[in-house]
């Protein structure tokens, strides 16, 4: 089984729109097949780890870890990340880092975004020609679930570009889980909502969260997210 | 205290922005101490109508009593709420009807009367006139509203039969609100994509042209503080509840 993209028609329109905000879309990214083929691998075929902050230290535990502890510990466990998320701190999401012996869809997935051409016209869009590889994750947020404003350029690390490849069908805007970007001062400046099939980059330097999922959400939020390294 | 809109602002930018867009932001927009002096009336206040929609009904409870119920029947309401939520318009939050509190002498005396006159004086219709190039403005009706954890807006267009609003506005009361705490007002574009954010502002004022897809983020639980505003809509023709 192999993924496909469409071809990108609108590249020089793309490159101004990042240049101008350091965030563009492309909209139906994937063919129409490779993106369903996607879309039922993330919902049906892979174990998420809930990735969470806790005490100063990045921790993670798999739903049957959650669901085996008793209702107070669970209880506890849920009210210390949402103790530090009420400063601003922390997060609380589903995540499987692709490696080779990940489910086919997703390293084929990956394999496509680090192919010559894709990193090519990533090179164009971004005019960051330093673009080597990229990496990246399946995440799944649920019920609950949230990110809060941080940014990715880790001193040291070579992330240069964040890109979201958005896989959840028909998300309303009023259930949360928006891509939202902010000035230093906490304003918004863009807030993108989940959209199926859509490719968002954006600059490693940009403040940016994904917004606490509503509790009347029926679906989850996936997609599979990293970042373009060199 | 003087409850005035202060003129920090260049109104023709402003009235730019509005005209582009559709919508505006006032940031510093009363005048020195009038919000605080709001914000104190307000903060203090108990009793609030907590408000939600049943298939169509627009539903009112005391938020006192809600507080007293047992554990199941606040599950229950939290439930009846979400499940409306999924695929169609609610809302929940709390609400203070300060137009009808004042056009029918409910609170003789009380300042909630005093943010009303405040709103329909010449000076701030006169304002909001300018601000949406729409003379035809005759009055402003009115909410305060308070959003806790929990509680959200859906999206809706405000664009009622026979209400004539022209456009809404919200005045922001809220202090240090975070972020991530949610509770930001989302004004979409016709391919329900988002087209900008409000945070909550301390004294800033949101305007938006009515009808336009829009709603109030939900708010997370693990926020604290109370999302407190003024909202209500400016509308043309004679006002229904004046004498």
């Amino acid at each position: 089984m192999t993924l496909s993209v469409n071809e990108i028609l609108n590249v020089d329109m793309l490159n101004n729109t990042f240049l101008k905000n350091g965030i563009v879309r492309i909209y139906d990214f994937l063919t129409t097949s490779s993106a369903e083929q996607l879309r039922q691998c993330l919902e049906s075929k892979i174990d998420y780890a809930n990735a969470f902050h806790l005490a100063g230290m990045n921790r993670q535990a798999s739903d049957d870890e959650i669901a085996k502890l008793n209702n107070e510990t669970r209880l506890g466990l849920y009210n210390d990340i949402y103790k530090a998320a009420a400063k601003g701190s922390g997060f609380l999401y589903g995540r499987h880092k692709i490696e080779p012996d990940s489910k086919p869809e997703l390293t084929n997935a990956l394999s496509l975004l680090n192919s010559a051409h894709m990193l090519d016209l990533i090179k164009v869009i971004t005019n960051k020609n330093s673009l080597t590889h990229a990496d990246g994750q399946a995440t799944r947020f649920r019920v609950g679930d949230f990110l809060t404003r941080h940014v990715d350029d880790i001193p040291g690390e070579t992330r240069q570009i964040a890109y979201v490849l958005g896989m959840t069908e028909n998300w309303h805007p009023d259930w949360g889980g928006l891509l939202q970007f902010f000035e230093k001062s906490g304003q918004p400046t863009d807030s993108w909502s989940p959209t199926f099939n859509s490719l968002t980059l954006f600059d490693v330097n940009k403040i940016h969260s994904v917004t606490s999922i509503a509790p009347f959400s029926e679906k989850k939020r996936y997609s599979i997210t990293g970042w373009f390294r060199s | 205290m003087n409850l005035s809109i202060a003129n920090k602002n260049s109104i023709e930018t402003l009235v730019q922005c509005y005209r582009e867009h559709g919508y505006v932001k006032v940031p510093n927009a009363l005048v020195d101490g009038a919000a605080e002096e709001i914000f104190a009336n307000i903060s203090t206040q108990e009793q609030w109508n907590l408000v939600f929609d049943h298939n169509g009904t627009h539903q009112d409870l005391n938020n006192i009593e809600v507080a007293q119920w047992e554990q199941k029947d606040k599950d229950n309401l939290n439930h009846l709420v979400n499940e409306q939520a999924a695929y169609g318009f609610q809302y929940f939050y709390e609400t203070i009807p300060i137009y009808d509190i004042f056009h029918k002498n409910l609170m003789p005396g009380h300042f909630f009367n005093e943010i009303v006159k405040f709103l329909n004086c010449d000076l701030t219709l006169d304002f909001f006139r300018n601000l949406t190039c729409a003379p035809e403005i005759t009055f402003a009706d009115a909410q305060i509203t308070r959003f806790s954890a929990g509680h959200f807006l859906n999206c809706h267009r405000d664009d009622v039969d026979n209400k004539n609003r022209i456009a809404a506005f919200v005045i922001n009361l809220t202090k240090d609100w975070r972020a991530d705490w949610g509770g930001a007002l989302h004004i979409l574009n016709d391919d329900m994509q988002i087209e900008q954010s409000f945070l909550p502002t301390f004294n800033e004022i949101n305007i938006f042209k009515i009808p336009v897809e829009h709603y109030v983020g939900y708010v997370t639980p693990f926020t604290k503080e109370h999302r407190l505003s003024i909202t209500g809509w400016l509308r043309s023709g004679k006002n229904p509840m004046a004498l």
